[in-house]
């Protein structure tokens, strides 16, 4: 489990710096939200809940069958400050296109 | 009693709410802040005084969680130090906003921001656990991003976007730290992940995790090779915030360091702290090379932040009572006079229409109160006796030569002298000679600009006379700092508690 969700990260991290590293503002946003992505995995995985550990929501099991719910309160915040960061991101990306009239960083080409 | 450490936190928050309900009074909002602000202060004064001055640590836990899985609130000698820093700089810069301000556009969200801003460095200092700094850091940082892109300017934008593309990807690579310290730990709380480490056999992914945080705030800090985007951006934000973001924003991340590395690292890392000190040494020198290349007034003083970071850091690197209270020390001395600067510096731009050193000149024979304010900090910030700055880079280079760093102390006092030259640079094209290209002289004359940039400048005198007392607050911080035990039992309790895998309440 640990090892396939290594992986995964690892193709999600390549795949966001790719993204980041285009002069384009959209595809920068892109990478943004897959890096975000697996900052998440990161946590949920690092944090070595089995597949068949039961939610923390359910009485009467004995406590180590149950997942830790802390990591899973980690990630749900560290989603809305992600999501709220992309919002942003994409606003100020449609600014910075319709008063400069072009879709790329400074110093980029057509820019 | 220990209500008291979440206050600093709630405080500036109900303000922003008060002033987003209030916007179509403009006064009775802007008085609302004020009031706000200035409670703020004194309830972070009593706890300077509980906490760095008797040497109490006041603790809280949030719905009476255990230490390890809750949410804790901690005030040491440092974070009391710290809280009143944020407090004073945030009143100087409200007391400066409505000249300082270009409206229309900066204006209307100009208080609400500036209160959330001041709540989520509050919160930095106060946090006792990893996941909650990261909060506040998020909570701080679009803040920033908001102020920064305000007047949309279509250069301003531009400079935007990197900055905060950069802070999103620092952030991401600190909540991954984070998560990899839980998952390896078992907690985030400091107390605790200082204790664990103590007791040894921790995982190698553990001090993976430790390094990703630790680089983040260097990233946070502007240390070399992660200053690129901190000159670039700081100057576009209104003149107001730029002074919080020059004087707080980066000293947050300073702040962690000096607060994570000595609950995580040992004198016997060795190797740690020696390249510390080294890259310290060239963040002195590299910042104030690049100071020496510009012609804009926010843009060499956004340079001279990183320069000074660095006498910070080094002060952490020496990791002894003398050089950590030295770096304390200097600390306090620099969020003063680096904020007082920008203020100063704004009212400059103001008057002249735009920030380039050609923009205006001999403002010394038409404002000479703005001038003061501009000079006794820009000598304070050089090391010119009796101001504070000298007393901390005297402290800085005793503790430096006597423990051996030879190279860094020197670079410390050679860049000193850089310092001067291009704090002259911006005194003799802006401030001296003839009065010319002032355009709005009377935006000049602002008496809540002036009532902010002089509050600065005399608290940096005030640091310059009573440095004895202030220094043994320091030192009192430091050696809390160094001996751990007094932070970790106030927080988890003298007997080793929290173990892994309990989740008591």
């Amino acid at each position: 489990m640990i090892g396939f969700g290594a992986l995964f990260i690892a193709i999600l991290t390549s795949v966001s710096l790719y993204l980041m590293m285009s002069s384009d503002l959209q595809r920068i946003i892109m990478g943004f939200v897959v890096l975000s992505n697996a900052a998440n995995l990161v946590i949920l995985v690092s944090s070595g809940i089995s597949a068949d550990a039961m939610p923390p929501l359910l009485h009467g099991l004995p406590v180590e069958e149950l997942a830790d719910p802390l990591p899973h309160a980690f990630v749900l915040t560290a989603i809305v400050i992600g999501l709220g960061n992309a919002a942003f991101l994409i606003v100020l990306a449609s600014r910075i296109a319709r008063e400069t009239g072009s879709e790329t960083v400074e110093g980029g080409p057509g820019s | 009693m220990t209500n008291l450490v979440g206050l600093p936190v709630l405080i500036p928050l109900v303000t922003a709410l008060l002033a987003l309900v209030l916007g179509r009074w403009p006064r009775v909002r802007f008085g609302v802040t004020l009031a706000g602000q200035v409670i703020l202060l004194g309830v972070v004064g009593l706890l300077a005084y509980l906490a760095a001055w008797r040497g109490e640590i006041l603790t809280l836990s949030m719905g009476g969680w255990a230490p390890r899985v809750g949410i804790v609130w901690v005030a040491d000698g440092l974070s009391s130090i710290m809280t009143v820093l944020g407090a004073v700089v945030g009143l100087a810069v409200l007391v400066y906003a409505p000249g300082g301000l270009k409206p229309p556009r900066e204006s209307p969200f100009f208080l609400v921001l500036h209160q959330v801003m001041v709540a989520a460095v509050e919160g930095c200092f106060l946090t006792g656990d990893l996941f909650n700094l990261f909060v506040f850091f998020e909570v701080m940082l679009t803040t920033s991003y908001v102020q920064i892109s305000m007047g949309a300017r279509p250069g301003q934008l531009r400079k935007a976007f990197p900055y905060v593309v950069v802070n999103f990807v620092g952030g991401l690579l600190f909540l991954a730290g984070v998560g990899i310290i839980y998952g390896t730990s078992g907690t985030v709380n400091l107390a605790s992940l200082s204790r664990l480490i103590a007791e040894g056999d921790l995982p190698p992914q553990f001090w993976g995790g430790i390094g990703l945080v630790v680089t983040v705030f260097a990233l946070k800090t502007g240390l070399v090779p992660l200053y690129f985007w901190l000159p670039e951006s700081y100057p576009e934000s209104p003149i107001p915030n730029s002074a919080m973001l020059a004087g707080l924003l980066t000293k947050v991340g300073v702040y962690s360091l000096f607060r994570v590395v000595p609950l995580v690292f040992t004198e016997a890392d060795a190797g740690f702290f020696s390249l510390l000190a080294g890259v310290s040494a060239v963040t002195m020198f590299l910042g104030v090379l690049g100071a020496l290349g510009r012609d804009r007034i926010r843009q060499i003083l956004a340079f001279h932040i990183i320069s000074q970071v660095g006498y910070m850091t080094f002060g952490l690197a020496l990791f002894s009572p003398a050089g950590l209270a030295a770096g304390l020390f200097y600390v306090v001395h620099h969020i003063v006079v680096k904020s007082g600067l920008f203020l100063a510096g704004g009212i400059a731009e103001r008057v002249g229409g735009s920030d380039r050193l050609k923009g205006v000149g001999g403002m010394a024979t038409t404002h000479p109160w703005a001038a003061a304010g501009f000079f006794v900090p820009a000598l304070a910030l050089a090391g010119m006796p009796p101001f504070s700055g000298f007393w901390g880079k005297l402290f800085l280079a005793i503790a430096g030569f006597r423990q051996g760093y030879w190279v860094t102390t020197a670079t410390a006092i050679v860049v000193s002298l850089l310092t001067l030259a291009s704090m002259l640079k911006i005194w003799q094209s802006v401030y001296w000679g003839k009065p010319e290209g002032q355009r709005r002289p009377e935006l000049g004359r602002d008496p809540g600009m002036l009532a902010g940039v002089l509050g600065l400048a005399g608290l940096s005198v005030a640091i310059g006379l009573c440095v004895i007392p202030l220094m043994l607050c320091c030192e009192r911080a430091a050696e809390q700092l160094l001996a751990v035990t007094p932070y970790v039992d106030a927080v988890l309790g003298p007997t080793s508690g929290g173990q892994p895998g309990e989740l008591g309440r």
